[in-house]
């Protein structure tokens, strides 16, 4: 990536908060697994539901990391085809990119929105603890919301030419 | 061309183009997977497909372990625990010619083994190690060299988010991988510390000698490692071990890293923050890649071409070890222009179909598998740091700008022909991969 | 009209449930229609998605047929839950696929409206797979065992075990690393995660109502079976139902002592319980009945009628069969 001006301002807020608040629950999940081992070890029994639980806090966790990598444009791509191309040139089709990727993420927000209320309907629980799991999809919805308007936000930087 | 090959070969071409394009890699997959699902089906079974796809691609017990590995090597980073490698190995060797670069190797094979990502390790010893070489003297290529390949030992050496991506895609254990991995992967080590030490003996004004450390010095830096290289004892050993799964060993090597980072105070609120938001950013780049392999994969499994092409090479009687030369050519080949995630989540149901039904010799399609996802993962490191395109190249780069990227490239080449061989080795002898997992299962 | 139908499932191509049942279930289908509607079946989830997602490819179209375990959603099928209750249904497959078939009939189409149901059936006796040997109800005290449903989970936690959840491809792994201590499935399913080599003990229930079975489905898109010539659309009802039904008790009835074999010449030990024992077990998982007796009440179901007329169906069709 070349220097440019972190993100700021409510988008980028926005960005960073998923972003923790995804690191606290895969945190979390990790010591859930950690304290389930230690269970195992001492009473012979797992945390009931342990296998479940870290695939629903990972799946947060994954889902509220989306946001920042957009915000911080951690995305592989190959620019060795076209860097014999003026700058000007170069930034355009990346603004395009972003607006597609912005397209991309609206439409899957909108689809796991969707998703959440149609699990909600047949009223889908996890198999051990019988939990729900609309809400997450829900949240998921969300965050890919989230990353929409951080492709935005870029989009915007990108065509105003301050990449 | 039947149509079915021909609908997947404008996939591949549509796709390839796209990358040239500058489009970020996991999107290009998923705009073509899309492009070409609407193709065969149509737009609003798409739509429908995507409707919880997403959701249940990321909240998957398997594929956590990726986030929890990459969260370990941030919090093993941030808490300095690579630093202290660094040093340690420096004490041992530094004062050699050529010692700080073999120091280089050997702390990025030790933080191999707590980290599970190439371009995490890479990064993390080109802030902390890549300083200290310049510091010193040595040539720029050969330092920005070293750190490259170095990074690649962060997926040489298990924990590898490759291998659990090739364990996933092809139903694979991910334990045995890691057994599998690990000769092969310490030999790289040592091939690159032999291919540093011939290297400074032709040309020794690339690397001049540092000062030797005093034993009081040594001493306190070898003390200094034996945290970090307990939690890697325990994460890999207990893999092995059969003491846990490798999501729970991702798991205590993330609490118990952070348990050391806080006891020995390296690690505060912010620096757990920057760790937080590192891993963020890492998880979101692989997790977007393997969205869009999962659109690209499921339209490629409606062309029907993986299959056919299965069996038509099948039938052919072609010699397994000259259809296996092929594919691993296509791989490097593959490798160098492209993402290396991106290439084995994208060939993977073409090739594996193809080397399992072939016979090596060995104990069973199972021990085909394990011995092939080696070979991918040899490949793959050398698609990191192999010009035009190896990422590893790129993130020292990023962090060497002074250093032209071409002279990164000729730094990396002496230690791209260590990768050759040990890839000769690798698929000459499979018992380097598998003798461990026959010794552990 | 000539017509490709595509069938996702989330099994491997080398299960038996494809080789044995979907495989020769579609070649059926091809030549009673003179090629005119084939079937083309993509194993491993190859379409996309993950397994609890089938029965949604069904109803949305992105497959036109799914083989799934209603099971895989926990919550979403509360009716044919009744026959994974504890000591509902019979040790043989074929009794259980004709029983479920009839029931889905008359007390499941609410439950599937969302799709054209091809077959309802359920497999034969699951069994217990253990590194322990377990004859009583005292060696599943702690037990930590894989169970496939939440019904069977239940059931076994009653027992005294410890039921773990986690997907059946995790299984090797988790009991090579002491993270189960053995599995529930029927013999059918265990040469596909090499449980045969893993563990040395399993633990058979004694004759009919056995302990646990698990139920499936063989789901259509309705649209597409609306839209069929009424000709393909003959043979395929000729193919559905009861039909269908004797075809999939296959991979049970004719693989489980084929795998049985294998395990005893491995030296592995089958253990079947003494009927005074299961007895006892049977005393024991009766909170888990009258529990899912409650949960049904609440949803406004009828759980005591279904669970009379299972019993009866089960009755019926394992008149003479042992
Ligand atoms: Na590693
Ligand atoms: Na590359």
């Amino acid at each position: 990536m070349e220097e440019e001006i972190p993100p700021r301002g409510p988008v980028a807020r926005l960005g960073t908060a998923l972003a923790l608040a995804g690191g606290t629950v895969l945190l979390a999940t990790a010591l859930l697994a950690t304290a389930s081992v230690l269970r195992r070890w001492a009473t012979a029994q797992p945390i009931p539901g342990d296998f479940e639980l870290v695939s629903l806090g990972s799946g947060l966790a994954v889902m509220g990391f989306l946001a920042q990598g957009t915000l911080t444009r951690s995305n592989i791509l190959v620019d060795s085809f076209t860097t014999w191309l003026p700058a000007r040139v170069n930034r355009a089709m990346d603004a395009f990119w972003t607006l597609v990727w912005l397209g991309v993420a609206a439409v899957l927000a909108e689809r796991l929105l969707v998703g959440a209320r149609e699990t909600l309907a047949s009223g889908t629980t996890t198999m051990v603890l019988g939990l729900p799991t609309w809400w997450a999809v829900g949240l998921g919805g969300l965050c890919f919301a989230a990353t929409a308007l951080s492709a935005a936000y870029w989009a915007w930087r990108l065509v105003r030419g301050r990449g | 061309m039947a149509p079915e090959f021909l609908q997947a070969a404008l996939g591949f071409a549509a796709l390839l183009g796209l990358i040239a394009l500058r489009c970020p890699v996991g999107l290009a997959m998923l705009l073509v997977g899309a492009g070409g699902y609407v193709w065969i089906v149509d737009t609003g079974v798409l739509l429908n497909y995507l409707k919880t796809t997403p959701w249940h691609l990321f909240a998957n017990y398997t594929l956590s372990v990726i986030p929890l590995f990459i969260l370990m090597g941030a919090l093993a980073e941030r808490g300095g625990l690579a630093r202290d490698l660094f040093a340690a190995a420096n004490a041992l060797v530094g004062h050699r010619r050529g010692g700080m670069a073999m120091g280089v190797i050997g702390a990025c094979a030790a933080f191999g083994a707590v980290c599970g990502s190439s371009v995490a390790t890479t990064a993390t010893f080109g802030r902390a190690a890549l300083p200290e070489l310049r510091r010193y003297g040595y040539d720029p290529g050969l330092a920005t060299g070293t750190i490259a390949v170095g990074g690649t030992l962060g997926i040489l050496i298990p924990p590898s988010v490759i291998l659990v991506v090739y364990a996933i895609s092809t139903e694979q254990n991910i334990a045995r991988l890691f057994m599998a991995a690990l000769i092969p992967g310490v030999l790289a080590a040592l091939l690159y510390i032999i291919a540093i030490f011939l290297l400074v003996r032709a040309r020794p004004a690339l690397a001049p000698a540092a000062r030797r450390a005093s034993g009081a010095e040594a001493r306190q830096a070898l003390r200094n490692v034996i945290p970090v290289l307990l939690i890697a004892l325990v994460v890999v050993g207990g893999i092995y071990g059969g003491v846990f799964t490798p999501t729970e060993s991702a798991a205590i090597g993330c609490i118990a890293t952070l348990a050391v980072g806080l006891a020995r105070r390296s690690l505060g609120l912010r620096q757990v923050r920057e760790a937080l938001l590192a891993t963020a950013e890492t998880t979101a780049m692989i997790f977007v890649i393997l969205l869009g392999a999962e659109v690209f994969n499921a339209f490629l499994a409606l062309t029907s071409a993986p299959e056919l092409l299965a069996m038509w090479i099948g039938e052919q009687d072609f010699p397994p070890y000259g259809v296996l030369g092929l594919l691993l050519l296509a791989y490097v080949l593959l490798g160098a222009v492209m993402d290396e995630l991106a290439m084995i989540l994208l060939t993977l149901p073409i090739f594996f179909p193809i080397v399992t039904a072939l016979d090596f010799g060995l104990g069973g399609a199972e021990e085909t598998a394990i011995w092939f996802g080696i070979l991918v993962l040899i490949v793959v490191g050398i698609g990191l740091t192999a010009p035009p395109i190896g990422l590893n190249v790129f993130v020292v780069s990023s962090l060497a700008r002074d250093v032209p990227i071409a002279r990164t490239y000729r730094g990396v080449l002496p230690f791209l022909a260590m990768d050759l061989l040990r890839l000769g080795l690798c698929v000459a002898c499979p018992g380097l991969s598998l003798w461990l997992v026959r010794l552990l299962a | 009209q000539e017509v490709t139908l595509r069938l996702h499932h989330f099994l491997p191509a080398v299960s038996n449930v494809h080789r044995f049942f979907l495989q020769p279930w579609a070649q059926k289908v091809a030549k009673e229609s003179d090629n005119r509607l084939r079937i083309q079946i993509f194993p491993a989830m190859q379409l996309g998605g993950a397994p609890p997602q089938l029965f949604d490819q069904a109803r949305d179209g992105v497959a036109d047929i799914i083989w799934t375990l209603p099971g895989n959603t926990p919550g979403r099928f509360p009716r044919i839950e009744v026959f994974e209750l504890p000591f509902v249904s019979h040790k043989r497959a074929i009794v259980n696929c004709l029983a479920i078939q009839e029931f889905a009939q008359s007390q499941l189409r609410e439950e599937f409206r969302e799709v054209h149901p091809l077959c309802v059936w359920g497999h034969g006796e699951g069994l217990i797979h253990a590194k322990r040997e377990v004859r009583s109800m005292e060696d599943l005290r702690g037990l930590k065992l894989r169970f496939p449903s939440r019904l069977n989970g239940e059931a076994l936690r009653a027992l005294g075990a410890a039921p773990v959840g986690m997907p059946v491809p995790q299984v090797p792994e988790a009991l090579s690393q002491g993270v189960i201590d053995g599995a529930v499935v029927p013999w059918e399913v265990v040469p596909s995660i090499r449980l045969q080599e893993m563990v040395k003990y399993h633990t058979e229930i004694p004759g009919s109502p056995t302990l646990y079975i698990a139920t499936f489905i063989l789901a259509m898109n309705r649209t597409k079976y609306e839209g069929l010539a009424p000709e393909l659309r003959a043979v395929l009802d000729a193919n559905s139902g009861a039909a269908a039904a004797r075809m999939a008790a296959v991979p049970w009835d004719e693989r489980n002592p084929v795998v049985e074999a294998e395990a005893r010449r491995r030296g592995n030990q089958v253990i079947v319980i003494t009927e005074a024992e299961k007895a006892r077990w049977m005393e024991a998982t009766k909170p888990v009945v009258e529990n899912w007796l409650a949960q049904s009440r609440e949803r406004g179901l009828d759980g005591a009628a279904l669970l009379e007329q299972a019993r009866a169906l089960v009755a019926k069709h394992g008149a003479g069969i042992g």
